[in-house]
């Protein structure tokens, strides 16, 4: 078993609480951070005890005209199956992976025990729960983002799933956009094409598992002595997706202008996680540039890759 | 010793459809056959001599029934009852319900299908089952994921909790709307049955190479035809859909694919004469003149799809016992005028 995620430089502390929070719970899984950064960045980073892997490493054929082609958040997304592709090719009998903007609040040992016994492990948006205005708002959007979220991937080292990442991996190569009409939403709409493609898939149905905004309002998660908990399930690991430390009132950017404190969600998770961030260097680091940024800002659109990349 | 049941939806023009996918099911299958007639009989047919139990929508059980086959036009009122017929059935003491669409013929006995139904509450048949291998691999998946991952042709639902939920579940999505708009997310019903995995814990994905040859995976399944046999990727063919197929154009194959005909696919143009055949002798050239019984209004005049529309997005302020049919054309003026000649007066 194997832990793995991919960054840029601006999200330096969120892996630092990410890693951390992991290593609390399986200090013996090893965690492997791709860090598509300044090499002092990656030096820095590495010196912290946190393993890092730099995206040449990774024998990616294809890198240069992969960067020249995306933007920062097209590459890190681009990069996930290929961290997968690799540690699998290595040998590792299973892979997960996390996104950086995850706490990890309780052990997820039933969790790995599932992505050891299948090919392909996901984490659903929604369980069922009953109707509600927000919930139907919530599934009309899924329609045209994905069923299951791509923060969390599960896989063990079977012929099946290893096709399934060279082939994600050769999608998101070309079509990795967010163009909703047309049916592109990154790496995330991909992933509906799954459980047809990998005979193993297994749907992750613990609620307490890769809770996000999404759920809203059919979770409310509370804290009691021991930690955290989702519906009187234990949160294992919740994904802080679209939220900002710098507005630590505001649930996430995909969220409107719902509050922290008018949602189900424990307000001390929140408040916690942006204490975390911030101390891990969040400021420091907000602005950390992305080294392969174009000569000018509308270079891609007249470069030739990307001419190929439009429709 | 489970008790089964297979169903489709027609409206009356299609009834030849039907009536093959009934005789070709029963010709393999001890199971009785309904028909959920998603149109009104007008006198124009006799259910004695039909090779299915005739099912009306009357029977459904849906309290605002009439605003339901006013909002939906005739395509999207057959493929909106889908839920509401399986539930139906279900209901009345089946264990578990074929759901099979029109457009379908059954080649061989469908017992594997139902094994898999006792041991599971909803059953899928995914478009594809591994990555295309063709030159538009790619495009062909983007299509794939915009109309939607699972096939609504073949779908089958056990009778328990989980399944019922599921059904009411699909039922709310499509009641009021059912509309091909593949640019917000929608498909007819057949989108949201992408949840059905993740909302379903029991569910199975049927990966029998036999089972739901379409025009979207008919070049990958390699048909060959010897002795009458019919045989996909070398297991039997159990159910061929000729979804958009035009018997007036008998060279293509579907609407959907203009590139695609029949003359490409190999042998499985045998299957097609074959359906063209059966289609024809079911009196589907007669069938076509029948009229469509929510066309228009009770007065005869033609109901608009704009006015469909409308009266959709008046949502929930439609009552149940509500019928749009009364309505003519001096309603709306009146209507209008009341409304001192407000624009939005409908």
């Amino acid at each position: 078993m194997i832990a793995c995620t991919v960054i840029s430089a601006n999200y330096v502390p969120a892996v630092r609480v990410l890693v951390a929070s992991f290593r609390r719970f399986h200090p013996a899984i090893p965690f492997y951070v791709v860090l598509a950064a300044e090499e002092h960045i990656c030096q820095a980073v590495a010196a912290e005890g946190i393993k890092v892997l730099r995206p040449d490493e990774m024998e990616i054929p294809t890198l240069p005209a992969l960067l020249e082609r995306y933007t920062c958040l097209q590459t890190i997304i681009a990069l996930k199956p290929a961290i997968l592709r690799y540690l699998l090719a290595r040998g590792h009998d299973s892979v997960i992976y996390l996104d950086a903007d995850i706490l990890v609040t309780a052990s997820l040992a039933p969790l790995l025990e599932q992505v050891a016994s299948h090919s392909l492990c996901l984490t659903p948006h929604l369980h069922p729960a009953p109707r509600s205005a927000r919930r139907e708002k919530i599934e009309r959007s899924l329609l045209l983002t994905g069923i299951y979220n791509a923060g969390f991937i599960g896989i063990a080292n079977h012929e099946e799933s290893r096709r399934f990442v060279a082939w994600w991996e050769e999608r998101l190569r070309t079509h990795n956009r967010r163009d909703k009409k047309h049916g592109y939403h990154y790496d995330q709409r991909w992933l509906d094409l799954a459980p047809s493609f990998v005979r193993d898939t297994h749907i992750v149905r613990d609620q307490g598992c890769n809770v996000g905004q999404w759920c809203l309002p059919d979770v409310t998660v509370t804290r009691d002595g021991s930690g955290y908990r989702v519906n009187d399930v234990p949160l294992r690991f919740f994904h802080f997706s679209g939220f900002d430390p710098l507005q630590p009132e505001k649930v996430s950017r995909h969220a409107g202008r719902l509050k922290v404190s008018e949602s189900g969600f424990a307000p001390e998770l929140f408040a916690d996680y942006a204490q975390l961030l911030r101390s891990a260097g969040w400021e420091q680091y907000i602005n950390a540039p992305w080294p392969w940024d174009p000569p000018w800002p509308w270079h891609r659109w007249f470069t030739k890759s990307a001419s190929q990349n439009r429709r | 010793m489970s008790r089964w049941a297979a169903i489709t939806i027609v409206s009356k023009r299609h009834l030849p459809l039907a009536r093959v996918t009934a005789q070709s099911f029963r010709e393999h299958n001890p199971v009785p056959f309904y028909t959920l007639l998603a149109d009104d009989e007008q006198g124009r047919l006799d259910p004695t001599r039909e090779p299915f139990a005739l099912l009306h929508m009357e029977e459904l059980g849906i309290a605002a029934l009439k605003p339901f086959q006013f909002w939906h036009t005739e395509l999207e009122l057959s493929y909106a009852s889908t839920p509401f017929a399986i539930q139906c059935l279900l209901r009345r003491g089946y264990d578990g319900v074929l759901f099979l669409k029109q457009e379908t013929l059954v080649l061989d006995d469908l017992s594997p299908v139902f094994t898999k139904l006792a041991e599971h509450a909803v059953v899928l048949t995914p478009h594809l089952l591994r990555p295309p291998n063709r030159p538009d691999a790619l495009q062909h998946e983007v299509r794939v994921l915009r109309a939607g991952v699972y096939n609504g042709g073949v779908v089958g639902f056990a009778d328990c909790e989980e399944a019922h939920w599921f059904l009411e579940w699909w039922q709310a999505k499509v009641f009021r709307r059912c509309v091909r708009q593949v640019k917000r997310g929608y498909h007819f019903e057949q989108r949201w049955l992408d949840f059905a995995p993740s909302l379903v814990a029991r569910h199975h994905l049927l990966r029998d190479p036999g089972v739901n040859v379409g025009h979207w995976n008919l070049l990958e399944r390699h048909i060959r035809v010897a002795n009458n046999r019919v045989t996909a990727l070398g297991v039997p063919c159990r159910v061929f859909r000729f979804s958009g197929y035009q018997p007036e154009r008998p060279e293509m194959v579907t609407k959907y694919n203009r590139h695609l005909t029949v003359a490409d696919t190999g042998e499985a143009a045998a299957v097609f004469a074959r359906y063209h055949a059966l289609l024809m002798s079911a009196g589907y050239t007669e069938a076509r003149k029948l009229p469509y019984a929510y066309e228009t209004y009770r007065s005869g005049a033609t109901i608009s799809e704009r006015a469909r529309r409308a009266y959709q997005r008046q949502g929930d302020a439609v009552s149940n016992d509500d019928n749009p049919f009364e309505r003519t054309s001096f309603d709306r003026f009146r209507r209008w005028f009341k409304m001192g000649g407000h624009p939005k007066a409908r």
